[in-house]
């Protein structure tokens, strides 16, 4: 703490408190675990999450500041939240529809692998920072400490659980209309009942690896990339047979919702519309407050 | 700026170095334990998108601070419609630490409980630039940078929140010691 704030007395108690803080490590695993759902997702197209401004309630008397405002391309301003539920509703869309060009679009969303809102994600460009206008930063703590991080550590691991699926730098990139920026509520009733991995039937692994079911996730995640890439390359059959072999060998699978979104898809693309809307149907009956509902309704062709 | 850019950084070697940061970053947030992994999990999803922006350049530690910022900027907004609280959860109790004595690990496992709680004190804005500053070092016009705020608010947010922690620590301490 600084010195206007601690008296001397303080001042050593306080910098053992934060170094206290400082020393915390991640649990035994939990890299491993983050990365491979991570990786899932990367392979299987996952829109990137929302970003977000400060809570509203977070800035109380500040009203005063400009925060958020400037800076990041992104303008964080409060007033995205407004523009949610329309916003949600043509990000499903334009994810689910944009498919063609090689781009991962499955259109997958949070309801498994992560709270990922089919959103309308605006890009927060790199900050265009304007330092040179900034006063010389006052010092820290008594002791000057370097950030407390690990030397960087060289890239052994491979990307493998990814190969399938190109990822080009810019997957799902709406284009940025600065003020839809915020993902969706209004089009996910149930936004994530609970934490992913335990509202599905297969609990998480307590250690920090289990290969069952570390195998059953990349089978999941291998077929609905077989589907997706059958579907981009306009053989909507192929992406059926893999959706139905999903379908038999996960039956409880966490991908449950995406693979019905993939059949629709397909079922549209091999041009039945009738099966496509019966499949729909279906899908609103079982998951009611899916994330993909959006989506699913963009995908079906009107009745005639 | 330099002229001729070097080469955006892999991911692997971003997510070795950066994890423990990243997941650091959102405990101090605030974010309870049970929900560090899921966050963490979109904060490198973020990442890997955005890799491609990134300026090598550019200190990584902050880049990856300001991402986890906005990515549990969002999952409180969504928590917030659920009306879950946020809180720290009794994950501190089990964190072992095998290396020092166990007199040692409860002194310092006393000090981060009366650390998070101090933070919880803090609102958010304040409580993030609190964490870039005053546990990673961050210089505040860097902090503005990450956080997309002028550097002048950061540095009153800095002022406030460390006569609030200061005032918090007492406090806690206080009431730690008579009960």
């Amino acid at each position: 703490m600084s010195r206007d704030d601690a008296p001397w007395s303080e001042r050593d108690e306080f910098a053992a408190l934060l170094a206290a803080e400082q020393a915390v490590e991640p649990p035994p695993g939990s890299d491993h675990r983050v990365r491979e759902r991570v990786m899932a997702s990367v392979a299987l197209g996952v829109p990137t999450p929302p970003e977000g401004p400060p809570l509203e309630g977070a800035q109380l008397e500040g009203a005063a500041s400009p925060v958020e405002g400037g800076g990041a391309g992104g303008g964080i301003s409060s007033g995205g939240v407004a523009s949610t539920g329309s916003a949600a509703g043509a990000a499903g869309v334009s994810t689910s529809v944009a498919v063609g060009g090689g781009g991962l679009a499955l259109v997958v969303g949070g309801a498994t692998l992560g709270a990922l809102a089919l959103g309308a994600w605006l890009t927060l460009a790199p900050a265009s920072p304007d330092p040179t206008s900034a006063p010389t930063p006052a010092p820290a703590l008594p002791a000057p400490r370097a950030p407390a991080l690990p030397a960087p550590a060289t890239a052994t691991r491979s990307t493998a659980s990814s190969p399938s699926a190109p990822r080009p730098p810019d997957p799902v990139r709406p284009a940025p209309a600065p003020t839809a920026r915020r993902a969706a509520p209004a089009a996910r009733p149930e936004a994530r009942p609970a934490p992913r991995p335990a509202a599905r039937p297969d609990p998480r692994p307590a250690s920090p690896t289990t290969p069952a079911v570390d195998d059953a996730l990349r089978g999941e995640l291998e077929l609905l990339a077989e589907a997706r890439d059958a579907l981009s390359a306009d053989a909507p059959d192929r992406a059926l047979s893999a959706v139905a072999a999903h379908a038999r060998r996960h039956p409880r699978g966490r991908f449950d919702q995406e693979r019905e979104v993939l059949a629709i898809r397909a079922l549209v693309a091999a041009g039945r519309p009738d099966d496509a809307r019966a499949r729909a149907a279906r899908f609103h009956r079982r998951f009611p407050g899916s994330l993909h509902r959006a989506a699913v309704d963009a995908l079906i062709p009107p009745a005639p | 700026m330099r002229a001729v850019s070097l080469p955006a950084p892999d991911f692997d070697a971003v997510y070795a170095r950066g994890y423990p940061h990243v997941w650091r970053t959102l405990r101090r947030l605030g974010v309870p334990e049970q929900d560090i992994e899921d966050q963490a999990h979109d904060v490198f999803l973020v990442v890997h998108r955005r890799l491609a922006d990134y300026d090598p350049d550019r200190p990584l530690e902050p880049w990856l601070s300001g991402i986890a910022f906005r990515v549990m900027c969002a999952a409180r907004r969504r928590a917030h419609r659920r009306r879950e609280r946020p809180g720290h959860g009794p994950w501190l109790e089990q964190q072992t630490c095998p290396r020092p004595t166990p007199e040692r690990v409860a002194v310092r496992r006393e000090q981060q409980q009366l650390v998070l709680a101090a933070l919880d004190r803090l609102d958010l804005d304040r409580r993030v630039v609190f964490v870039m500053h005053e546990l990673d070092g961050v210089p505040c016009p860097q902090i503005a940078r990450e956080i997309g705020a002028p550097v002048n608010t950061v540095y009153s947010r800095l002022r406030v929140a460390r006569a609030r922690f200061a005032r918090a620590v007492r406090r806690l301490r206080g009431e730690r010691r008579s009960a």
